[in-house]
């Protein structure tokens, strides 16, 4: 494109992430979530529990009760949001860019322009990978507040996006002579 | 130009050892100083030959001296292939080697003892996915301006060789000058700088000071409280150590703006901008104009009275190297700060640029939080019948409202083809704009709250920081977020 070309655009014209079909993630990713947040709240009844019993009749009255009742607070609305939140995860991949919206009640929505991607990868947790997930983590120059992931992809999908990621970004790389990790 | 000189491995300046010992001892000392204090305060440590404290200082400034002077003689420096060698370490060998097209900027750093040998510091910034620092702590004043010169024109050899797309040299002597602070002016922005800053540092520092030597097993307490009583009785002992603090909060900003912003001077060369300050330290810092990506401008009341401004420029950084990346000037009119946007983004057009209130929300959301604490806080108060904290969460809410309104009076955004332009601040004035094709990436926010009301807050990350525009109506934060991705995307500019 042409450097000083800088036509007028038709405000309507402009490509609207609104109306974008957005994809769900994989179903199987909503267990991941579920067991990954029972294991790390098993973990910490497990330590609050041994803790109490290893003080005694040492614990305070305050925070005998006001410890289980907040854990008892997160442990739902983690679950909560894990269950009403997973349909607003979703993700659309489009020719220029990468869009991903989440929220169930704190509502956001993310572009990363592939222009932008410094480099990409693909991560599998050991749970992930009991149901044959993956995470995409696309990171930009603009530190981690504007580093994008996206969990509950197919293995094979996630892989075929860092390919398409990665072509798209290997013409920026020519020109900064290949950036080193 | 040739590089004989530097082709055989070699040692910095021997002024270097003596910086290497001074940097070491200051590392020490700024990590065990309350320790020396301690042992002076409680006099359990007379000094003498056999007292423990005495050993380990003496121990430990034996130590720090030897392995300075070692590290001194193991390291070697030269230039091999286009790029610059470091050899170092005692017991574990390491090389750095630097090539010449990674370093971005070589700045110069004098302190005085710098100043006294006539030798120079070097600091080389290396560009990468990974920023980093490398440092020389002294060479000859002669052979630090020949190295500079020759790596940064074998540098840009070489860019113009391969890639004669990109022409990042650094910025080098014949640069003009923007502007300079004589002694009137730095006194100025010394006794306009925020004082209420300096004083919650001393806060701080007395907070942390106490509490260290709490630790070590002193009762603070005990001494306190046998001045307490005596000093809250007298109001007369209050007011006097109000202003004293004042003073002495005062004094500092100035002393701490000498320091730093003593004769300052600003220099523009064709594709960066550098920046050569300091009272004992003279500091050298440059700025490339691809790097920059954010700039920002900046004054209270009572620089707004004098006509200057903090102008901050928001360099493209890691997150290892945090705040260091942004430069501050201070004192900076409103012409030399439209020279400096007129050098960095010609094409702003921010004059014709229509300007936009936020929602009106954004005051009042804030202030319904602050009303309901305020509300509870004062119910409580007079529950319990302490007036003097009615009466101080009563004034803070009134300041708090006060400072609301005139936050959001000030607060306007803007977008044109080319820049986003933000204004806001308080009771003085805070601005920053960038340019679209330095954006990273997009986002939209939105509480629950917002989502009810159909409003949105938009976030826009660059590589030197994000910035949000917070509570516009959702559909311009949608067309922003669709507009800005478009021109992101359509643009052929390099951000960096």
């Amino acid at each position: 494109m042409n450097p000083f070309n800088n036509p007028q655009i038709e405000v309507d014209g402009l490509p609207e992430a609104e109306s974008l079909q957005f994809q769900s993630l994989e179903p199987s990713y909503r267990s991941v979530m579920l067991i990954s947040n029972a294991l790390l709240f098993l973990l910490l009844a497990t330590a609050m529990i041994s803790g109490f019993f290893y003080m005694e009749k040492d614990v305070p009255k305050l925070i005998m009760y006001l410890l289980p009742s907040l854990y008892l607070v997160f442990l739902v609305t983690s679950f909560l949001s894990i269950i009403f939140g997973f349909k607003n995860k979703r993700f659309a991949v489009r020719q220029q860019d990468l869009n991903y919206k989440k929220g169930w009640i704190w509502k956001s929505r993310m572009v990363v322009p592939f222009k932008r991607i410094q480099h990409s990868e693909v991560t599998q947790g050991p749970i992930d990978r009991l149901f044959n997930l993956a995470k995409l983590k696309v990171y930009t120059a603009g530190g981690t507040g504007s580093d994008l992931t996206i969990p509950g992809l197919k293995q094979v999908e996630a892989d075929k996006l860092k390919m398409l990621i990665t072509s798209r970004i290997t013409h920026k790389q020519e020109i900064h002579g290949g950036e080193d990790e | 130009m040739n590089d004989d000189q530097f082709q055989q491995p070699q040692r910095q300046s021997q002024a270097a050892l003596i910086l290497i010992i001074y940097t070491r001892f200051k590392n020490f000392i700024s990590r065990f100083w309350y320790i020396i204090v301690i042992g002076l305060i409680t006099g359990k440590t007379n000094w003498g030959g056999d007292d423990p404290l005495t050993l380990f200082v003496l121990f430990m400034t034996g130590l720090t001296a030897i392995v300075g002077i070692i590290s001194y003689f193991r390291y070697f420096y030269w230039i091999e292939d286009k790029q610059l060698v470091i050899r170092s370490g005692i017991f574990k060998k390491t090389l750095t080697q630097i090539p010449f097209d990674r370093i971005q900027t070589i700045d110069f750093e004098q302190n005085l003892i710098h100043q006294a040998f006539s030798v120079i510091g070097l600091k080389i910034d290396t560009a990468g996915t990974n920023n980093t620092e490398t440092k020389m702590h002294a060479l000859t004043k002669e052979k630090a301006e020949k190295l500079r010169t020759f790596i940064l024109s074998q540098k840009q050899a070489l860019e113009t060789t391969t890639n004669p797309t990109e022409n990042s040299i650094v910025v080098n002597e014949q640069s003009e000058e923007i502007y300079s602070i004589d002694f009137p002016r730095l006194l100025k922005i010394g006794l306009t700088e925020n004082h209420i800053r300096s004083g919650f540092f001393i806060l701080f520092g007395l907070f942390w000071f106490v509490d260290n030597i709490r630790e070590a097993g002193v009762d603070v307490e005990g001494i306190g409280s046998q001045y307490y009583d005596q000093v809250l009785n007298s109001i007369f002992i209050i007011i006097t150590i109000a202003i004293f603090f004042v003073l002495i909060s005062m004094f500092i900003s100035v002393g701490r703006v000498f320091l730093k912003y003593f004769d300052l001077k600003f220099y523009r060369s064709y594709n960066g901008f550098k920046i050569i300050s300091g009272l004992f330290n003279r500091k050298e810092v440059a700025a490339l104009d691809s790097k920059i990506q954010l700039l920002e401008w900046k004054q209270n009341l009572i620089q707004k009275s004098l006509g200057f401004h903090n102008l901050i420029l928001k360099q493209a950084s890691s997150a290892e190297l945090g705040r260091k990346k942004s430069i501050l000037i201070p004192g900076v009119y409103r012409e030399d700060i439209e020279d400096v946007k007129d050098y960095l983004f010609p094409e702003r057009g921010e004059e014709d640029t229509p300007m936009f209130k936020l929602n009106k929300w954004s005051l009042w959301r804030p202030l319904m939080y602050i009303s309901f604490l305020a509300s509870i806080l004062s119910a409580f108060f007079v529950y319990t019948s302490s007036y003097y904290n009615l009466a101080f969460i009563l004034l803070a809410f009134i300041i708090i409202v006060v400072r609301s309104f005139k936050k959001y009076k000030k607060a306007y955004y803007g977008v044109n083809n080319k820049a986003i332009f933000v204004r806001g601040g308080v009771f003085g004035h805070s601005k920053w704009m960038t340019m679209h094709h330095k954006i990273q990436s997009i986002e939209i926010n939105q509480s629950p709250f917002q989502y009810r009301r159909n409003l949105a807050s938009l976030q826009v990350h660059t590589a030197s920081g994000s910035k949000v525009i917070p509570y516009i109506e959702l559909d311009k934060a949608e067309y922003l977020y669709d507009y800005l991705t478009y021109e992101v995307e359509r643009s052929d500019e390099e951000w960096m």
